[in-house]
């Protein structure tokens, strides 16, 4: 081998070599920690999302474009999409009660993010339309404030991104926030239950809460399509 | 066959090396983030922990609010920023000092009541005994909101952890270094030549670039870490800020040791150049 060729090879071997170390040492680094690793690496997919995480408080509408007038208000029965059903942190309605000067933009879930903004859906429950319990949560300060002044026999409209419903109250029960008794989700008619903090006007937390019952009265019945 | 095996030799030792330069300066960065305070604390101010934490504070305060008679101004100016970050800095401090002391929120709470009533008496409000119990129980959720978002979880188990672990990759630092030391005196004491061990010593130090450079190239370009699910803001930022800045630990190093070659390259070249005009003369 000339003397030039011999350089060119000497070379080429810098090269070759540290791959060939990369690949050996990739090798035996996964070979010895494959085993160790491999339920860590399974759990990937649960922390790794499609997308990044978004902060901002920005709130998705699903009523406000509705033509209320053109939902539908009788008691059939309607099939509804997917994109109608609302999801959590989503408004999908507007709770109205006129004796009492309630008018409250109606959200899904009750956490403190939609209970600022307006009255929560319990996600525990149900959904209007779904012929069984419905539980709303409001703040006794702000859309709640009133509640207390509904009488047996009031109208509450509830107009969603799917239909327009209607109940009637027919009492209220003031009680604690540990009484499980004040609600039944197990009930197969539908029924509305609203409930706040009670004093209304009191400062500082309080365990007492003001429950609102409601029959339902008039609303599409819901075929939720998939 | 003597000549073939010296070879042979010469190059396992190469690798040898290259394994255990890339282990060290691993170890090296361990020692450097995951164990020091300083970095993590680093991490706190790069990802305004302590501005995102007071964000998600204030969201909890405000809602207590709501349903208290008390408005969202009063909880912005409640809990000041400087005691938020004192106390973050303080959790931190219990995490790396193997302090066993659990944070201390009475103070916290003996404020806010104070804050609360003063509130009260500046609006000229009279308070019954049930509000007074009411004002009380505000106090006390607003107080475990704070521990809450404050509080590093499981942090008396991870700070026992972290001591243990500290100690004993600090050992293995020195080890490695040692063991680096030996590997490279063995190495180029096989090399048959001047040219050959600085061959070896070049394959070992690029080896260990491509070791330690490929795997972080290819997470920063796959880019998934952005995609992290965590929901709160404040740690998602904070764990962004630490991986990045891991990462960059890493990649100086790296840039180290391609200095380094960089150095034993020209120098090789140099070395073969003055030995081609020797031999030319």
């Amino acid at each position: 081998m000339s003397r030039t060729s011999a350089e060119r090879s000497s070379v080429l071997n810098l090269i070759i070599t540290p791959i060939s170390f990369f690949i050996l040492g990739a090798g035996i680094v996964t070979a010895v920690f494959l085993p160790i690793a491999s339920p860590f690496l399974s759990s990937v997919p649960l922390i790794i999302t499609k997308e990044p995480p978004v902060f901002e408080k920005r709130v998705n509408d699903i009523f406000i474009n509705k033509k209320v007038e053109e939902l539908p208000a009788t008691n059939e029965l309607i099939e509804v999409p997917p994109q109608e059903i609302p999801a959590q942190g989503e408004r999908y309605g507007q709770l109205t009660i006129q004796s009492a000067g309630i008018d409250a933009q109606l959200f899904y879930g009750d956490s403190n993010q939609e209970l600022s903004q307006g009255v929560g859906t319990y996600a525990g429950a149900y959904i209007p339309g779904a012929g069984r319990t419905i539980l709303l949560a409001g703040h006794n300060n702000t859309d709640f404030h009133t509640l207390g002044e509904v009488q047996i026999g009031d109208i509450v409209s509830i107009n969603t991104s799917y239909g327009q419903y209607k109940y009637k109250i027919i009492d209220t029960r003031l009680t604690t926030d540990t009484d499980e008794t004040a609600y039944d989700f197990s009930r197969t008619d539908e029924n509305l239950i609203m409930y706040t903090c009670y004093p209304f006007d009191t400062l500082g937390l309080t365990p007492q809460r003001y429950f609102v019952y409601a029959e339902y009265i008039s609303g599409p019945r819901l075929e939720l399509v998939y | 066959m003597l000549k073939a095996i010296g070879t042979i030799f010469s190059y396992l030792l190469s690798f040898l090396f290259c394994l255990l330069l890339t282990l060290t300066v691993l170890v090296g960065i361990l020692n450097l983030t995951v164990f020091s305070e300083e970095f993590f604390r680093q991490q706190i101010d790069r990802s305004n922990y302590s501005e995102n934490t007071m964000e998600t504070l204030q969201e909890s305060l405000s809602s207590y609010g709501l349903v208290s008679g008390f408005d969202a101004a009063f909880f912005r100016k409640a809990v000041p920023i400087d005691t938020l970050q004192a106390e973050i800095y303080r959790e931190v401090g219990r995490l790396y000092q193997s302090d066993s002391k659990k944070m201390d929120t009475d103070q916290f709470r003996e404020d806010l009541l104070e804050k609360l009533y003063k509130n009260v008496e500046e609006r000229g409000l009279e308070i019954s005994e049930q509000e007074k119990e009411g004002i009380a129980y505000l106090a006390d959720l607003s107080t475990l909101a704070y521990y809450n978002v404050v509080s590093i979880p499981f942090s008396n188990q991870i700070s026992s952890l972290l001591q243990r672990a500290k100690d004993i990759f600090s050992t293995i630092f020195r080890i490695l270094l040692a063991c680096d030391l030996a590997a490279l005196i063995i190495m180029l004491a096989a090399g048959r030549s001047r040219r050959r061990k600085i061959d070896l010593v070049i394959n070992s130090i690029a080896g260990s670039i491509l070791l330690l450079g490929a795997p972080t190239l290819a997470v920063l370009i796959n880019g998934s870490l952005k995609n992290i699910a965590l929901s709160g803001k404040a740690i998602y930022y904070f764990s962004q800020s630490y991986i990045s800045s891991a990462m960059q630990v890493i990649w100086i190093y790296v840039a180290i040791m391609a200095i380094a070659w960089i150095c034993i390259f020209f120098y090789r070249l140099s070395y073969v150049g003055a030995k081609k005009r020797k031999s030319r003369h």
